[in-house]
């Protein structure tokens, strides 16, 4: 951690060697510090804050004094470069499941059985070449299945 | 649903060649085999337990032999240098830079990661691609489903100093309060919000890194290719320092380039998405890939766990390619750390693939797709097969020894006897094949190496062969503990049992003696007392089973050992296990290097996650520049956060819970108020809990 910088003193009548007070400006120099704000900027609110808080209720410095800085702090735009949203802007579009049928006989029937079919239909309007395969194939198979019966 | 337009492009015929191709390969040498296998046998396959095993050894066969000829088909391939099918050789090729319309925004869903090393990663993809000059057009999405608290301060933390650092804008954060449908629903909610806006998104795991022309190149190939719905690279694995890491490595990086072209070889234009290192055109992902609810309960219904293989289906229904870029390098991944890590993630992968079997069926998938949700499955169904095929051997041996046979059975009426005839050596010849099929492969990777010159990224020739040995006999005994553990996962999901579904973990972090002993003891005791049953009854057998019951004996220090980065770093200075990553570092790497060796801490004050949300003004600001507007509250709501207040001041945050983090993280008005209430407690214990420093002077 970073040693706070040496304090100075604001013009007012603060008693700085009260520790309540000096445990105040601690605090608030702790503040800013983790801020990371420019140093004169940094003074100059702690100085701020200080003033007013011991014109409020310099019985409960610490308290009064990080109130007082904090409301300062409110007023600086932005108070932290990186504090901003972290998205760009919406532009909403649906995306939503399309219907998925998973029933194994709707598969067999419509994407095994239908393309089969439609397939062979095809191929028995495809032309008479086609024809004479389906012809040739027939016979043969025919007399095959015939051999094997007797 | 499916568009025709893209119905007559040249690689689908050839895919239909390549794929029938594939099928003989695979099957005419399971039909010789497993006649082989029933001819060993005592009953020449002719009981039911014997028959029974030659159906799961025909399976185990045919499953080892597509491993085997994707290989083959892979060398071939690389052998070659060309394939005109190769998505890289897209064309109409040219370099141009990208036009406006080519908007990729880069996804990096992230679960309870570690903060520093996945921004890291991010600024070296970032600084990767700036150095190209198209990073205008691109965007990172960190999309957060980060539970635990402190990871999601610390995440907009690293995220708001990624933006200040760097002046890069297009850089967002977002976290999500309801995790639904866990990185497909993150991915999925970024499309409906953002996904309008951009062309393409490569979505990344939390350990990928990619290379900036590589990026620029995938979307340059996606620009050529309007065909093309998910473009997927094969990462190369890096990074891990324990010896089971360095050996997976090494595997990948050695066979993993022959067995990703022998995939392409097949595959074309079905290839697989694997989730992450890869490219994806966002329309018709977000018109086609929307994933619903599988009906039932978990394990095998609800949602869907591995969203990745259904969504490649999906687009490819759509009528859009799926790509495998198996020669696009520049792609990073890592890999579990230790092999309980490993068998983890195979618990939800397991589960994940199990549940694609109810999606076989489905209307529309090409018959690729329907595959490859099988082979996901064998994947893990594989290990109970060999369990399976293991015990029916056992009880065969078991039965062989222990039962009479009736030489003279009195149905047959036959002068010479019936011997149950065993011959040993053709029970050899028999596993000589099937090693053979299990480890050619290896050596046509180490031939391939030579041939192309590239000895020298393995430590040269001596250190290639020597690693390939060890990593051979590796292998050999992990393969049974993970079959072991795969056969158990499969069983839990079929009976019902549910996965958790948490973080990886990433870092190397040796596994105890204890969690190894908790893990593995039940499968050695199994191991023990398998083989003193096997050893008593029938000592022949057991000499053909003891490979597998020695590893299972000795898992428990084999893990132990195994997830050690010392060992593994032992490894390398013996010259074992080196990969062309270790040889010469990539530059994308070695910046990786430097950037996680200088991690800045987040607040000047040394507090981080949710204690910084609270004390440090910087974070908290941060921080409530990200959550919604006060609202306004039920008063009893109001009154359980002022109590959550009270006492998170009184007792520091270690009062409270995770969940009670989340609230008042949730709510900037409590938030706020509790700031301002630790900054002005008085000096002492309480502020010390908050890690507010003495105001003592020194």
């Amino acid at each position: 951690m970073r040693k706070p910088a040496a304090a100075k003193t604001p013009s007012s009548d603060i008693d700085f060697a009260d520790p309540s007070w000096a445990a105040a400006i601690a605090r608030l120099r702790l503040y800013v510090q983790a801020l990371d704000l420019p140093a004169a900027e940094a003074e100059a609110l702690i100085h701020a804050a200080l003033e007013q808080a011991h014109a409020r209720d310099p019985a409960e410095p610490l308290a009064t004094a990080m109130d007082a800085l904090q409301a300062l702090l409110a007023q600086r735009e932005p108070i932290v470069a990186g504090a901003t949203w972290s998205m760009p802007e919406l532009h909403r579009a649906p995306m939503v499941p399309e219907p998925l049928n998973r029933s194994p006989l709707h598969f067999f029937l419509h994407e095994l059985v239908q393309p089969a079919v439609l397939g062979a239909l095809r191929f028995l309007t495809g032309g008479l070449r086609h024809q004479r395969l389906l012809l040739v194939i027939t016979v043969v198979g025919a007399g095959a299945l015939f051999q094997i019966l007797r | 649903m499916r568009r025709n337009e893209f119905k007559h492009e040249p690689w689908i015929k050839m895919a239909a060649a390549r794929r029938s191709l594939f099928l003989i390969f695979i099957l005419v040498p399971t039909f010789v085999a497993s006649g082989y296998m029933a001819a060993i046998l005592p009953h020449k396959g002719t009981t039911f337990l014997e028959f029974l095993m030659v159906v799961v050894f025909a399976a185990l066969f045919a499953w080892i032999s597509i491993g085997f000829w994707t290989a083959m088909l892979g060398f071939y391939t690389l052998a070659r240098k060309v394939d005109r099918f190769a998505i890289t050789r897209a064309r109409d090729e040219d370099h141009t830079p990208l036009g406006p319309k080519a908007r990729t925004a880069i996804l990096i869903p992230v679960c309870n990661e570690d903060v520093t090393e996945v921004f890291a990663r991010i600024r070296v993809t970032y600084e990767s691609l700036k150095s190209t000059g198209q990073s205008h057009r691109f965007a990172f999405f960190v999309l957060s489903d980060s539970g635990n608290p402190d990871r999601w301060i610390e995440e907009e933390t690293a995220w708001a100093r990624f933006r200040e650092e760097l002046g890069f804008e297009h850089i967002y954060y977002r976290r999500r309060r309801v995790n639904l449908k866990r990185k497909s629903g993150n991915v999925a909610d970024w499309c409906r919000r953002f996904g309008r806006d951009y062309r393409y998104m490569v979505v990344f795991d939390a350990d990928s890194i990619m290379s900036g022309p590589t990026l620029v190149r995938m979307v340059q190939l996606m620009e050529r290719r309007r065909d093309v719905g998910i473009l997927q690279t094969a990462p190369s694995c890096v990074n891990r320092e324990t010896l089971i890491a360095r050996v997976q490595q090494f595997a990948n990086r050695l066979y993993g380039p022959m067995f990703a072209a022998g995939l392409h070889f097949w595959q074309l234009g079905d290839a697989q998405f694997w989730g992450h290192n890869a490219i994806i055109r966002v329309k018709p992902f977000m018109e086609h890939c929307a994933l619903p609810r599988l009906p039932g309960e978990a394990p095998l219904g609800g949602d869907i766990l591995s969203h990745d293989f259904v969504e490649a289906a999906l687009i490819r229904r759509a009528g859009y390619g799926v790509w495998l870029a198996f020669d696009l390098d520049g792609s990073y991944e890592e890999v579990p750390p230790t092999l309980l890590d490993e068998l983890k993630r195979d618990r939800r992968w397991c589960q994940g693939n199990m549940q694609h079997l109810r999606l076989l069926f489905t209307n529309g998938l090409f018959p690729a797709h329907r595959a490859l949700f099988l082979n996901g499955f064998m994947s893990y169904a594989s290990a109970l097969l060999w369990f399976l095929f293991l015990s029916l051997s056992t009880l065969e041996a078991l039965l062989e020894a222990l039962i009479i046979p009736e030489y003279f059975p009195a149905a047959e009426r036959s002068l010479f006897p019936n011997w149950p005839v065993w011959y040993p050596q053709w029970a050899v010849t028999l596993m000589i094949s099937t090693a053979i099929i299990l480890f050619l492969p290896k050596v046509f990777a180490v031939l391939l190496v030579y041939l192309k010159g590239k000895t020298r990224q393995f430590g040269g020739m001596v250190r290639l062969v020597l690693s390939v040995l060890a990593e051979v006999a590796f292998s050999t005994f992990v393969a049974p503990v993970r079959m072991l553990f795969h056969s158990k996962f499969v069983f839990i999901t079929l009976l019902g049992g549910q996965i958790g579904w948490g973080s990886q973990n990433r870092g190397d972090e040796a596994t105890t003696w204890g969690e190894a002993l908790r893990f593995h003891g039940g499968g050695s005791l199994l191991a023990l007392l398998w083989g003193a049953v096997v050893y008593v009854v029938n000592p022949s057998f057991f000499w053909w089973l003891s490979p597998i019951l020695i590893s299972l004996v000795v898992a428990v220090p084999l893990s132990v050992w195994s997830s050690r980065p010392e060992v593994g770093r032992a490894a390398r200075r013996l010259g074992l296990f080196i990969t062309p990553e270790e040889v010469e570092r990539p530059a994308q790497l070695k910046r990786l290097d430097e950037l996680t060796g200088t991690a800045r801490p987040a607040s000047v004050l040394g507090v981080s996650g949710f204690t910084g949300a609270v004390v440090d003004p910087r974070i908290h600001r941060i921080h409530l520049a990200q959550i919604r507007r006060p609202r306004r509250q039920l008063a009893s709501i109001a009154q359980r956060r002022q109590e959550l207040k009270e006492r998170a001041l009184l007792e520091g945050p270690s009062a409270l819970s995770d969940k009670e983090k989340k609230e008042l993280l949730s709510d900037p008005a409590a938030l706020q108020a509790l700031h301002r209430a630790v900054w002005q407690l008085p000096d002492g214990e309480q502020a010390r809990r908050w890690g507010l420093p003495s105001l003592a002077p020194a």
